[in-house]
């Protein structure tokens, strides 16, 4: 004859209703995260040109300057030191760039499919969550972690593959990795499932905090904008282009009055910075 | 690459890790703060601010070169941009409402020549820079 014990199936219930949960907050959040976020890297696409072009001149003005006050009572070995400077820091500006192009390269918007499969995937993913576990086994608990940053990584960056990988066969996932084999179904221990519920509930939480940071940022404000009103979003980047342009004749101006100013103290006519 | 102020950094205390993630940098968040200000002022050309030469508290009205008092008979049009020097929006309502502001740093004269200054609106509605003495600037637009 099976006994059930009342307190285990109450638990079961109140987890398998925090799961929903936390299932429907996650797919919503990585829905509008990944709006946000592909807006953002359309925004770099139209504008990283000019962006580009105008922090590179910055550097050359405020280099020159600072060239040519080091020249003035420094000497010429010291002005030869801001050369250096800029070329590190030029460097930077180019890195700066180049990592965020690869960054927003992989950014796109979620098809209406895609976007109703996260729902699904969050469903089985909320199951694999069981953050104290592990807590006893060093090398369980580390591939519980790498398991859940993936799971992280995959959701701020909108790659629906991974977490489809994950969601469908985690153990797979986890055995293609590598990693030390880990149980993730559900346990029977009462204290085991107590502490479930509370990480749930935190974990609930967490996300809805997540998800009002995301709506007090500048990005979704720009995004609400947008969905409103998509043309928008073509004459906001006209203008944008329009106020950098002003700015890049003033400082291209700028560094070739400096030019020439460095030009006749050193008689040099060589590039000076830039 | 440097922090993103977009967005603050969550902890969620159940798995332990960091998540949302700031994208895209200083980079991102300039350019996307800089498209919603441009959004902000299309949206919203009145600029509420009581008037300190006429004391009209209708606001003034802006686009993206000046802001002109909305009391029509009052003359008073403050230009975002000042001697290649582009005025802040506090700066502006600051100027507006005291009739002064600054001193400044950042603007430059016809021949070049960089230098500070305060803004100031004179009782005929034209806006003139206040320099010290010693300076050999042209004090009027």
């Amino acid at each position: 004859m099976l006994i059930l014990n009342p307190n285990l199936q109450r638990l079961r219930g109140l987890i398998a209703a925090s799961r929903v949960r936390l299932a429907e907050l996650e797919s919503a959040y990585t829905s509008e995260n990944n709006h946000v976020t592909a807006l953002n890297a359309r925004v770099f696409q139209h504008l990283r040109r000019h962006f580009e072009e105008r922090d590179r001149l910055r550097l050359v003005v405020s280099y020159r300057r600072t060239f040519l006050d080091t020249l003035l009572s420094e000497g010429e070995e010291e002005a030869d030191r801001v050369r250096d400077e800029y070329q590190q820091a030029d460097a930077r500006t180019q890195r700066e760039y180049e990592d965020t192009e690869a960054e927003m390269a992989s950014k796109r918007r979620l098809s209406a499919e895609e976007e109703s499969e996260v729902k699904s995937l969050w469903r089985k993913l909320v199951k694999l969550f069981h953050p104290d576990r592990f807590a006893d086994d060093p090398e369980k608990q580390a591939t519980y972690t790498k398991l859940t940053e993936a799971i992280n990584t995959a959701k701020d960056s909108g790659d629906v593959e991974t977490l489809r990988q994950i969601a469908d066969d985690p153990e797979g996932y986890i055995l293609r990795h590598g990693w030390t084999a880990i149980d993730l179904g559900d346990t029977d221990e009462l204290d085991q499932l107590q502490k479930l519920l509370l990480s749930l509930e935190a974990e609930i939480i967490a996300i809805i905090e997540a998800t009002a940071a995301l709506k007090e940022s500048t990005s979704y404000e720009l995004y609400q904008i947008i969905e409103e009103e998509p043309e928008a979003f073509d004459d906001l980047m006209a203008l944008q282009v329009k106020n950098i342009e002003t700015e890049l004749t003033q400082l291209k101006a700028e560094a070739e009055r400096l030019k020439q100013e460095i030009v006749e103290l050193t008689g040099d006519d060589a590039p000076v910075i830039g | 690459m440097q922090g993103n102020e977009n967005l603050p950094l969550i902890l969620h205390p159940g798995s332990g890790l960091a998540l949302v993630k700031p994208q895209g940098g200083r980079i991102v968040t300039e350019m996307v703060g800089g498209a919603l200000a441009l959004s902000t002022k299309q949206a919203h050309p009145e600029f509420k601010v009581v008037c300190g030469l006429c004391g009209s508290k209708e606001g003034y009205k802006r686009s993206e070169e000046f802001y002109d008092c909305k009391n029509s008979k009052c003359k008073v049009r403050v230009f975002t941009t000042v001697a290649k020097r582009a005025l802040s929006e506090d700066e502006i309502r600051t100027l507006i409402e005291k009739r002064i502001v600054g001193p400044l740093n950042g603007f430059r004269s016809r021949n070049g020549k960089d230098f500070s200054a305060a803004l100031m609106i004179k009782d005929d509605s034209k806006l003139v820079f206040v320099i010290d003495e010693d300076s050999d600037l042209d004090q009027n637009f």
